[in-house]
Parts: structure tokens; sequence; C-alpha cells
């Protein structure tokens, strides 16, 4: 049953993901002054939220498991990271074709742009540094603190361009089937970073539950070294 | 490059990333789900 409705979360998410495509083609009129290039502003937006979204679910992860030293909350920080890196991707992508099309350059270290590359790099390093962290406990402290010291820089993305002189539109004046249609793609983007913060979960989850079944084969109960055992 | 270009590039990019990943996943998952030689599937 639950794979059924898995399945159809997925089939849904994509049919939005397609119809969102069509009303951008066919329905959206098309900005006078930017031309074309501002329909990327429909994926480059939400995208961006979400990005803020997943590092949130990572810091409040972080904090969960420093408070509860539970193996389910590093699991969910774990994923969320995951998939911050994922959409910082996509929003960086999208921004340097807006960019190149909009203000004639493919980057320029304006502090939001500057920023948006730092939280990029802060969570690809949270995901590099992981497997390179022996012992599960340790690791998850290590991701725990990190992961909460990384959120940092998710304000100053946001306040960079309100605080400090920017390329970055501050907000752009939108015609209302252009609101709508912004409105409406927030709701594939929010779907597909949910599902796939779920279906990376269960993976770690899975995972970890595998790690300590191991490693409770290897060591009898009581004699496992500081550090080699997982969850409580 | 042209703004047509720039959209087109930027929405195959964002989706093929998008959707990249959750291919991914889901091959992740399905390989996990797997049961290990010599163990029985639980279904």
């Amino acid at each position: 049953m639950s794979h059924m409705i898995n399945r159809l979360y997925w089939v849904v998410t994509a049919v939005l993901f397609a119809l969102g495509i069509a009303i951008v083609l066919l329905w959206t009129p098309t900005e006078v002054t930017m031309g074309p290039v501002q329909k990327i502003f429909y994926i480059h937006l939400p995208a961006a939220i979400c990005t803020f979204l997943a590092c949130l679910m990572t810091f409040i992860a972080s904090i969960g498991y420093l408070l509860r030293r539970r193996r389910h909350w590093d699991d969910l920080a774990s994923a969320s990271a995951s998939v911050a890196v994922l959409l910082a991707s996509v929003v960086l992508v999208t921004g340097i074709l807006w960019g190149k099309s909009a203000w004639g350059q493919w980057w320029t270290w304006s502090p939001r742009l500057t920023f948006s590359l730092i939280l990029w790099l802060l969570y690809v390093v949270y995901m590099l540094i992981r497997p390179s962290i022996a012992g599960s406990q340790r690791r998850a402290v290590v991701s725990a603190v990190y992961g909460i010291i990384a959120f940092l820089d998710v304000p100053l993305v946001y306040l960079s361009v309100r605080l400090m002189p920017d390329i970055h539109p501050r907000s752009i004046q939108l015609a209302p089937a252009m609101h709508w249609t912004l409105l409406y793609w927030f709701i594939p983007v929010i779907m597909l970073s949910a599902g796939l913060i779920h279906a990376g979960y269960r993976i770690q989850r899975r995972a970890s539950l595998r790690g300590d079944q191991r490693q409770s084969d290897f060591f009898p109960t009581g004699t496992a070294p500081a550090g080699a055992t997982g969850a409580p | 490059m042209n703004g047509t270009t720039s959209a087109i590039l930027a929405y195959v990019a964002a989706l093929g990333l998008m959707w990249g990943y959750a291919a991914w996943i889901w091959f992740v998952g399905r390989h996990n789900d797997r049961p290990a030689t010599g163990q029985r599937s639980k279904s």
C-alpha cells in the first residue's frame, strides 16, 4: 500500500512539473523588458526557497541529534543536506544562465551570489567530510555541529541583497499571470524536495540500521570500542 | 546567448539535475531493498 502511495506521489510530482512547463510556455506572458529569460525566475525562486528549507531541516535535525543523540536525527540531517546541495546547484546554474542574458556576464562577485556560492560549498563539504569521519557517533556529532554552523550562511544569503548594494534584484513586480505561475511552481518543487528528503532519509536509515547490526554482530554487547556503536 | 536559449538551457539543466538525482535515489533505494546473497526476502 505504502509502495503504491509512494509511486502515486512521484507520478503526481512529475505531472505537476510537466504542467508547470506547459503553463510557462503557453499561458504566462513574456516580460516586456527582459524577454524570455525572465521565465527562469519561475524555477529559480522556488528552488532558492526550498534550498533554505532544506538547510533549515539540516539545522533542526542537527540540534535534534545533539539534544537527543538518536541516529535518526543524523540520518535526516544528512538526507536534507544532500537535497540542499542539489537545490543550491539548481539555483546557481539557473542564476548563472540568467546573469549571462540579463547582465551580460556569467558571474559577478556580488554579495548575494558570493554568499550563495559559499552556501553551496558549505553543504558540499558537509557531504564530503561525513564519510571520512571514523565512528558513527563521532561522525554524527561532528556533522551536527557543522550543520548548525553552516546554517549561519542562510540569513546572510537572504539579507545580503537588502543590506548591501547588489546587482541581484531585490524584488520583481509581476503581472497577475506571472504571479500565479510563480506560486504554482512552488508546488512541484516543494513536492520534489520533500520526496527526495524522505527517500534519502529512508536509505540513510536502512544503512544506519545495517551498520548497527554489523557492529553488534562484531562486538558483543558492552565490548564495542568508543565511537564504534551507532544509535542508542 | 539570447534570452530564449538561456531560458531553455536553465530549465533543461534544472529539471535534469532534479530528476537525475531523483532517479539516482530511486536506483540506490531499489538496490538497498534487494536481499543480500543467501538471505530470504521478507516480502
